[in-house]
């Protein structure tokens, strides 16, 4: 593996002339460039390990659309259903730059999922990785933590149901929960300080670390270089390995490919709609009932009241007529989704999928 | 072609050596390309998302009444009026009063003229006791029908499009660009 290293080094110690020779002598991005395509694949290039570049690719285009939504949107409760209708009806490409940023951030989410899984069937996560998986799990939850924080802004009715369920689950968490709820809302009450909270967590606060972390996980992998297929031995590997360039870049850029295509094709035909006002839940409510959680949010909040289940059963949402509503909604909410829904049965595949793969893990060694 | 090194690594031998550069540089250049192509092409609609703010229109083009257009006819001196003009601020409509100035062109017709000063937006009040328009600010001045005599100010002040109807006087209010010698509408 040495040898390759020295191949291509000698490669770059070539002198470079025009402009990118100007460049190089004064950044070394060649050598850079070089160190990270021709890194040596343990078993060679794979479609399994197309899951972290493709993350990066849609974070990315994350924040730089989020960047430009905040060019336009103003975290208060009198203007944030404003701006973002403005944004996607009055702006030039507002709709498609909002249903970009929307459907980039489910699809995060699933990607990461698939990320995550694929880390931990193939077992990367055991030594000398140990960092780079711990550091990929709070990843994980910071990614969760942007897509909560993001999902009120909008101040819609679906918006503020959603969040009223989540915080109202943060509240479950023992000792600390009400504590934790009023933090996260700004008071008892789902309000403007609850917008401007969830704005500062989400544009500033969670991406700082989302950048440390990134950055940090990147180094990890860098220095702990790929882990190879399942039976690879991590300290002594065994197997053939094969450059990152140019098969395993091909592999990531159908990944990139395949989201560019999905990801515009949903914006162009399926754009995301911003919904009522929340300031019309003093007005009864037809549209409570449809109002339709992200899986994600689910899944946390049936993790959450299966771990702390029955603490807080009298728990409100807040008081006053959102509240009450939101009470009942969210009643109807656990019988209609946490009871039957697929999701509830997608989850408990998941965890059965979880506990197999550990257990195939367990006997194949 | 393919050969293993003493640590495994899988490569081409040394013989397809320029050959297999070759086809890498070009590939690497193909997707270089490709990257710039769709990058440029993803950059469109954030470009016409940032620059809506300078194609809109941020100000009703309807014309105001001013008054009576007799009312105007015997003027010897420059009479201020408001006018209301509807302003849309992003998301927002207001409605502002903005200060124009009723008064006789050199040929004696009544025209009406913008209260802001040509050089930099000041608001120019009209002095009765020196009989001129003076800006505040950099001391421009001007005289009753507008025109410039001193000051920094590269031009005279701005008259605004005027029409007669039923005996009324409307104007159309409108923004001009300062420092400049021509009167360029910006708004």
């Amino acid at each position: 593996m040495q040898e390759i290293r020295k191949i291509e080094a000698n490669a770059s110690a070539a002198p470079k002339s025009g402009l990118w020779g100007w460049i190089d002598r004064r950044t070394a991005v060649d050598a850079a460039l070089r160190s990270a395509l021709y890194e040596p694949i343990l078993g060679g290039a794979r479609f399994a390990y197309v899951f972290g570049s493709g993350l990066l690719f849609i974070f990315i285009p994350q924040v730089i659309t989020g960047v430009f939504l905040a060019l336009y949107y103003i975290p208060s409760a009198d203007h944030a259903h404003t701006t973002v209708s403005y944004i996607t009806k009055a702006v030039t490409a507002g709709s498609f730059l909002r249903s970009l940023h929307a459907y980039g951030a489910s699809a995060m989410i699933i990607v990461l999922l698939l990320h995550l899984s694929q880390t931990y069937i193939y077992g990367a996560y055991k030594g000398p990785r140990e960092l780079l998986w711990v550091s990929g799990c709070v990843l994980f939850a910071l990614v969760l933590g942007m897509a909560f924080t993001g999902y009120l802004l909008p101040w819609d009715q679906r918006a503020y149901f959603a969040t009223a369920v989540g915080t109202n689950a943060a509240s479950e968490v023992p000792l600390i929960g009400e504590t934790l709820m009023r933090m996260m809302r700004g008071g008892t009450e789902m309000g403007t300080l609850t917008i401007s909270r969830f704005f500062v967590a989400h544009v500033f606060f969670i991406p700082a670390c989302v950048f440390v972390l990134v950055a940090a996980h990147i180094l990890l992998f860098r220095k702990a270089g790929p882990a190879g297929p399942p039976d690879e031995d991590p300290y002594k590997p065994k197997k053939k390995a094969e450059l990152f360039y140019p098969r395993q870049v091909l592999m990531d850029l159908s990944l990139t490919a395949l989201l560019i295509i999905g990801l515009g094709g949903a914006v162009l035909f399926c754009s995301n709609e911003v919904g009522p006002s929340s300031e019309s839940c003093g007005r009864p409510i037809h549209s409570a009932p449809g109002v339709v959680l992200p899986a994600h949010f689910s899944m946390a909040e049936i993790l959450a009241r299966s771990c702390f289940r029955g603490r807080h059963s009298d728990n409100p949402y807040g008081s006053g007529n959102c509240g009450r509503r939101a009470s009942v909604f969210r009643s109807q909410h656990r019988t209609a989704a946490m009871e039957t829904s697929c999701r509830y049965w997608s989850l408990r595949i998941c965890i059965a999928g979880t506990r197999g793969t550990r257990t195939a893990q367990r006997v194949s060694r | 072609m393919y050969a293993e090194n003493s640590e495994g690594v899988t490569q081409k031998s040394a013989s397809a050596g320029p050959s297999l550069q070759n086809r890498r540089s070009f590939l690497g250049a193909l997707l270089a390309v490709g990257s710039v192509f769709v990058g440029t092409l993803l950059s469109v609609p954030l470009i016409r998302f940032a620059l809506f703010p300078l194609i809109r229109q941020t100000t009703d083009t309807k014309k105001s009444p001013v008054g009576s257009l007799s009312e105007f006819s015997s003027l010897s001196e420059p009479a201020m009026r408001t006018i209301q003009i509807e302003q849309i601020d992003g998301w927002r409509k207001t409605i502002s009063e903005k200060a124009v100035y009723i008064t006789k062109d050199r040929q004696g017709q009544v025209c009406v003229l913008t209260s802001i000063c040509p050089h930099l937006g000041c608001t120019v009040p009209w002095s009765k006791e020196k009989k001129l328009f003076i800006c505040p600010c950099h001391g421009g001045t001007f005289s009753a029908d507008g025109s410039r005599i001193s000051g920094p100010s590269q031009r005279g002040m701005d008259t605004l499009e005027t029409t007669v109807q039923d005996g009324q006087l409307l104007v159309r209010f409108q923004y001009f660009r300062q420092l400049v010698s021509d009167k360029e509408i910006v708004g």
